[in-house]
């Protein structure tokens, strides 16, 4: 037998395609160096190919053994800790809020189930495959809060203007260097000192992407997709919400990690990171309220700089990510020194919630360990929105309280026992932007009904929000056991071969 | 399956010197046993892949002399924790035979 009918028959056992690659190439390499060896201790070359592919021992088998370790594993912990979440969430939104129909709350749940699914069978590496899709999607999401103070609501007309824009930058050189980076990305990110403008190489791949691969390409579905992620979005609320600065920050991590690909810049992350955080530090009033988008993204870099996904010098790197995040929090502690007992103007001025700091506090002291606190709150819609865990509190007592946290607090253990398991090095930086943002979403939003800090009016995943908070971490859901699921199977050092 | 555990605490043993990729295992593995694991490739590559499903090794992918791109493994920090678990389940375990062996050749 020969070597490539072996490696033939190995791969035949295989079933998922991907990984046949990375598999022959392993065996390929083995047989090889055997094979030399055997020539250079006298064998004729057809002889030494047959003796070393005799003694790899039987085709059918190895490949069988290959087979049953390279399959979607999921991670069935977190998969029934988030459905658990998903369908608790429903149940007790429909009993917390009255006024809200069974088919809105059905609608909602059945939402987050199926953008779970989706993503988590969609493989995480769509992310690389269609990085161009991805940064016209995240661009577009960065942007809202700036488009939508102008023209409200109008999505299709964010969606005219700007896809003529980028038609603009078409560049004809269609034959660029996409095929010409052989290397490995890690490779080439260690020695790659050249590099395009930032912009030339983002440009470049959106023009192509739009005007030529657009009409024949699968692409198209790509782009569908975005459209239909925005409108779906869009649903109910508009984008210049301070609600949605989750989505912010997570978009902009994706937008981060995305870019990453298309230059070898060293401190392009960085730069970006400023230009984000001044932006929406200038476009919003509340600077406090940006702290926990800045911990996310810069946890995030910090992770990346670890993982030298940003080739700097962490004495550098590290004070660099962490200055923004410390001038804001002196905006948030500042915030809430001058007013302990409100709850920050935007949600007074933004959302006319009817409960300040202060009753949050009254609330939380007067709270019987069973059965209604002493002090009793007449909760509006949105001040239930936005303080669940305080109304479960005075409502059902403390212990309903502490189960609700404890379940939170249990899911963030497995979300990041899980992310530093993850195997791959695209998984993994993806996985803990995730991970990031649900886990500062929920601490954040404990930390506010608690009585601690005002925070951004944010939601707790799943049992309380609007579409946009419910799809955001469904997304992020669906990611990270897609990436725990598929980490036998994927192979991203082919992607990285293939997208360079 | 027993044999294949005991491969696995092989290979950690191995990939603590330095990191290898597969053929240069089972050379080294081969040599420093006399000879005694000669492993098949079909089972080293199973082993391997299984091993580092369960964490205990990482591989990465490095330019050869030859110009082609080869698979390398490097024990991780579980993996290293299991090994020191391993060798002194070990020593115990080789403790009470030689023990026992030792009283039943003085009975004798």
């Amino acid at each position: 037998m020969k070597i490539d009918e072996y490696i033939d028959l190995v791969c035949k056992e295989i079933k998922n395609k991907r990984v046949r690659s990375s598999v022959s190439r392993e065996l390929y390499d083995h047989l090889n160096e055997l094979k030399e060896d055997y020539i250079n201790q006298g064998m004729d070359p057809i002889e030494a190919e047959i003796k070393s592919v005799r003694d790899m021992g039987d085709p059918k088998d190895t490949g069988r053994r290959l087979n049953s370790i390279h399959r979607r594993k999921p991670e069935w912990r977190l998969l029934i800790i988030s459905l658990t979440i998903i369908i608790l969430g429903a149940i007790f939104s429909h009993m917390t809020f009255p006024n809200r129909s069974v088919y809105s709350t059905i609608t909602n749940a059945v939402v987050s189930i199926l953008v779970y699914i989706i993503f988590y069978f969609l493989d995480y590496t769509f992310l690389l495959k269609y990085k161009s899709e991805a940064l016209i999607a995240v661009i577009l999401i960065i942007m809202m809060p700036f488009i939508f103070q102008l023209y409200q609501r109008s999505i299709w007309f964010v969606l005219v203007i700007i896809l003529p824009i980028i038609a603009l930058f078409k560049n004809s050189d269609e034959n660029n260097t996409k095929n010409s980076h052989k290397e490995s990305k890690y490779i080439e990110r260690e020695n790659n000192t050249h590099s395009k403008g930032i912009f030339d190489e983002m440009y470049n791949g959106w023009a192509r992407t739009i005007l030529l691969n657009f009409p024949q390409d699968s692409r198209l579905w790509g782009i569908v997709a975005v459209i239909v992620l925005i409108s779906v979005l869009n649903w109910n609320i508009g984008f210049s919400s301070v609600q949605n600065v989750y989505l912010y920050a997570f978009a902009f991590i994706v937008f981060l990690i995305t870019i990453q690909f298309k230059s070898s810049s060293r401190i392009t992350p960085i730069i970006l990171y400023y230009v984000f955080i001044l932006s929406y530090t200038f476009f919003f009033d509340e600077k406090g309220m940006l702290t926990p988008i800045c911990f996310i993204i810069a946890s995030t870099l910090t992770y990346m700089l670890y993982r030298k996904w940003i080739d700097l010098n962490k004495k550098i790197g590290l004070p660099l990510i962490w200055i923004p995040f410390l001038v804001l929090s002196y905006f948030l502690i500042r915030d809430y020194l001058l007013d302990p007992t409100g709850l920050g103007s935007w949600t007074k001025s933004a959302y006319g919630l009817n409960i300040s700091g202060e009753q949050i506090k009254l609330i939380i002291q007067g709270a019987q360990f069973i059965g209604k606190g002493f002090y009793q709150f007449n909760f509006d819609y949105l001040a239930k929105e936005h303080f669940i865990i305080t109304y479960i509190i005075g409502h059902y007592g403390l212990l309903s309280g502490i189960l609700v946290i404890e379940l939170f607090l249990l899911l963030i253990i497995f979300l990041v026992v899980n992310t530093f398991k993850s195997k791959h090095e695209f998984g993994k930086v993806i996985s803990f932007a995730c991970t990031a943002t649900i886990c500062v979403e929920i601490v954040a939003y404990i930390l506010s009904n608690l009585g601690f800090f005002s925070f951004p009016p944010g939601f707790l995943p799943f049992f309380t929000g609007n579409n946009i908070s419910t799809v955001l971490n469904s997304i992020c859901f669906g990611l990270i056991l897609s990436i725990r699921s598929n980490r036998n199977i994927v192979d991203e050092e082919k992607i990285f071969l293939k997208t360079m | 399956m027993q044999q294949e555990k005991d491969i696995s605490m092989l290979i950690l043993s191995l990939l603590r010197s330095g990191d290898l990729y597969g053929y240069e295992m089972m050379e080294k593995l081969e040599l420093l046993s006399n000879q005694y694991f000669k492993l098949k490739a079909g089972t080293l590559y199973p082993i391997l892949h299984s091993m580092e499903d369960e964490g205990f090794i990482e591989s990465y992918e490095k330019k050869a002399d030859n110009g082609r791109m080869r698979k390398y493994y490097r024990i991780t920090k579980q993996g290293d924790k299991a090994l020191r678990e391993k060798k002194s389940e070990w020593k115990s375990y080789v403790d009470m035979i030689t023990r026992i062996l030792g009283e039943q050749v003085y009975e004798n």
